[in-house]
């Protein structure tokens, strides 16, 4: 009982220690996530119904999905699916959800049917996920156990939202490590994420995604910390539990491994040689912590599992088809580059300009599976004020030059992230490319990165300085309700008119 | 920064009153076939073509479809719907002389829903035409003067009567809501999502005036 009690005050210490505001715009994150997960019909998040399979499989058999000979999800699973008209609505921004009587007496009788809710193994383009997520997910899972297949994806749509929540949270953190100062420019940043329009979605669905957010968040503002506060072995191992959780839940965060490598290294030379013990152990903790749960993936892989040590291999690309494109190592470097960047005497590999249809209309808003967007000149407008963001960043990058000077490291650091991310996720793409001939590149994938665009619109607002900074925050985060609330109205437009 | 709240505040509550206003053609419902611009059937001067097992959605009054006439003025169509059991459930038509593309075929309004209806559509001349639709799925069966056609099926879109605005959508949209949800939440997903987004505004404009002041 002492013990409790002891956890209880120690947590409660710890919560009252997050600033109100930080809780506040957490709070606001979480009532936008569940207000997602109501607006959007079930399994209309991409790849929802995938990552829907490897719970079941997780919560009902205890292990983790395996490919199947034909991709075959669970009767309970597959019924509902046609019963919603999944397949019709899927892609088809014309086709609305459910709309009569008549379909939900459809769904109801799927529901009375009792159908098997044990797989067949196959999680379609889940399988090969790691399964951190997902465990977290069967939770909910099995908390609803009782109800039907839509009862269990509500429930772990609930905590998709609370991850939301709390990468938000990390947000804020981030932002008083990175920014200090101007405490109203940490709220900006984090209500800017609390409201950008994918995140919002995103975190009111059933997707791996929604963790690997958070423990990018998590991974940036322990980085953040080590850059202000040292590379103690509490900072260490807070690099090394975010970035250790976020490999077992999805390989994206390999991208962040040399940005964290780069702030480890320069944390031990700035303690280099009065605190070396101290940064040399939070080195460890670091090196140890992200280790030990790849280590154990690894294994149990191996051991338990009985597949290969990395299902699905990390950027390994096989001969592909006969007729259709080989590997080559100059291209793929092409392809990673043309991927974010025009191209400069190279063959060109996109008919279109990824930068400007995949990355900055995907980030605006492209939404259910790929398939509506806002109209066009949403996108237009959206241009002219990111231009204007960085404009004011650019200023206050420019004003501060000197403390911008003193921290080139740190913003080494977050740079490499973001090449890093860029570089996985080209990797990736070009994989897929030889492979399917398919395109993998959505602007989701950018979303363990919500710290640096946080970063983005604090940095814009303190631009106008004491005066005109809360002001100018003001008018960004009016602009992003305004962008979330036009996005949900366009969901609304998609699939119930 | 009080005044920039207010005047956010009230551009977007502006704008949500002139999208509520907005007013368009509505769907009443579709059988989901997927939305493609090739010809699925081509009906010449007086042919007939039927599509089963569609359900037909209350409160329609008119067909929407992509139709082809190689350039010429469309044909007079005559479209009529039956019931599973042949029992006749609504007619109308259009007369000749409208432009290709996506058309509109008004029939008598129609106040029940029916699963399992038979639409059938003809050319009356003097033209043929092209019907746009994409592959034959499993429920879907249609039918070219009395053939069936084995790969393929036609997109029939349904759609309410005249234009409507959004607030006089409103009970629509709000009832469709509850559909295909989770029992634990379709009853009262709607006034959730609207309060709880109620909710994040206020407590984001509140998180503002706190910190800025």
């Amino acid at each position: 009982m002492g013990a409790f009690t002891q956890i209880r005050a120690r947590i409660g210490a710890l919560v009252r220690r997050v600033p109100k505001a930080a809780r506040m715009c957490a709070l606001v994150a979480l009532a936008n996530g569940l207000a997602w997960s109501l607006i959007v019909p079930p399994f209309q998040v991409p790849d929802e119904n995938a990552h829907y399979a490897y719970v079941a499989q997780v919560a009902e058999r205890g292990t983790v999905p395996r490919p199947a000979r034909e991709e075959m999800l669970s009767p309970a699973e597959e019924g509902t699916l046609e019963a919603i008209g999944f397949y019709g609505v899927i892609g088809e921004p014309h086709d609305p959800a459910p709309f009569s009587q008549r379909q939900q007496q459809a769904i109801e009788a799927v529901a009375r049917k009792q159908l098997s809710t044990r797989g067949y193994g196959d999680a379609l383009t889940a399988t090969n996920n790691p399964p951190l997520y997902y465990v977290l997910e069967a939770i909910p899972y099995k908390l609803a156990a009782g109800g039907t297949v839509l009862d269990r994806l509500a429930a772990m749509r609930v905590l998709s939202a609370l991850m939301g929540a709390v990468t938000v949270l990390l947000v804020y953190l981030f932002l008083m490590e990175l920014l200090p100062g101007r405490r109203w420019a940490w709220s900006v940043g984090a209500l800017m994420v609390a409201f950008q329009p994918l995140f919002g979605f995103m975190s009111g669905g059933v997707n791996s995604d929604d963790l690997i957010y958070l423990m990018g968040a998590g991974v940036l503002w322990a980085v953040a910390r080590t850059f202000r506060r040292g590379l103690t072995p509490a900072n260490g191992a807070m690099i090394g539990v975010f970035l250790g959780l976020g490999l077992v839940t999805k390989f994206t965060l390999l991208g962040f491994i040399p940005a964290v490598a780069l702030a480890v290294a320069l944390g031990l030379w700035r303690a280099w040689p009065q605190q070396r013990a101290r940064a040399l152990r939070g080195a460890a903790w670091a090196t140890g912590l992200t280790a030990a749960p790849v280590l154990a993936y690894l294994a149990l892989n191996h051991l338990v599992w009985k597949r290969g040590a990395l299902p699905g291999g990390i950027g390994s690309v096989s001969s592909g088809s006969a007729t259709g494109p080989r590997f080559s190592f100059g291209a793929e470097l092409s392809h990673i580059w043309q991927l974010f960047l025009p191209p400069l005497g190279m063959r060109h590999q996109f008919a279109y300009v990824p930068l400007q249809r995949t990355w900055f209309k995907g980030f605006i808003g492209r939404f259910g599976w790929l398939d509506y967007t806002f109209p066009e000149w949403v996108y237009s407008i959206a241009l002219y004020v990111a231009l204007l963001v960085i404009a004011l960043v650019m200023a206050e990058l420019v004003r501060r030059r000197q403390a911008l000077a003193r921290r080139l490291g740190e913003l080494a650091v977050y740079a490499l992230a973001l090449v890093g991310l860029c570089v996985e996720i080209g990797v990736e793409s070009y994989r897929e490319t030889i492979i399917n001939g398919e395109l993998f590149e959505q602007a989701r994938y950018l979303l363990p990165l919500l710290c640096l665009y946080a970063a983005l619109g604090a940095l814009a607002a303190r631009a106008g300085g004491r005066r005109w900074g809360p002001a100018i925050g003001a008018a960004l985060v009016m602009l992003a309700i305004g962008h979330d609330l036009f996005a949900q109205a366009i969901t609304i437009s998609r699939y119930y008119a | 920064m009080r005044r920039v709240l207010a005047c956010g505040l009230l551009a977007i509550v502006a704008a949500f009153a002139l999208l509520l206003l907005h007013r368009e053609p509505r769907r009443s419902g579709s059988d989901t076939t997927p939305y493609a611009t090739g010809a699925a059937a081509v009906l010449n001067v007086g042919e007939r073509t039927c599509q089963g097992q569609e359900l037909l959605p209350a409160d329609t009054a008119a067909l929407r479809m992509t139709i082809h006439t190689y350039g010429k003025p469309g044909a007079r169509l005559s479209v009529s719907v039956t019931g599973p059991h042949g029992a006749p459930l609504t007619t109308g038509g259009l007369p000749a002389g409208w432009r290709q593309g996506v058309v509109r075929i008004p029939v008598t309004h129609v106040s029940t829903t029916t699963a399992g209806a038979t639409v059938c559509l003809r050319d009356e001349g003097p033209s043929p035409v092209a019907l746009a639709g994409d592959s034959r799925d499993q429920f879907h069966t249609m039918q070219v003067d009395g053939r069936t056609v084995e790969d393929g099926q036609l997109r029939y879109e349904y759609m309410r009567p005249g234009s409507e605005s959004w607030l006089q959508l409103l009970p629509t949209v709000v009832y469709r809501f509850s559909l295909g949800k989770s029992g634990l939440v379709r009853h009262w997903a709607w006034a959730a999502a609207l309060v709880l987004m109620l909710f994040a505004v206020t407590m984001a404009i509140r998180t503002i005036l706190r910190e800025g002041t």
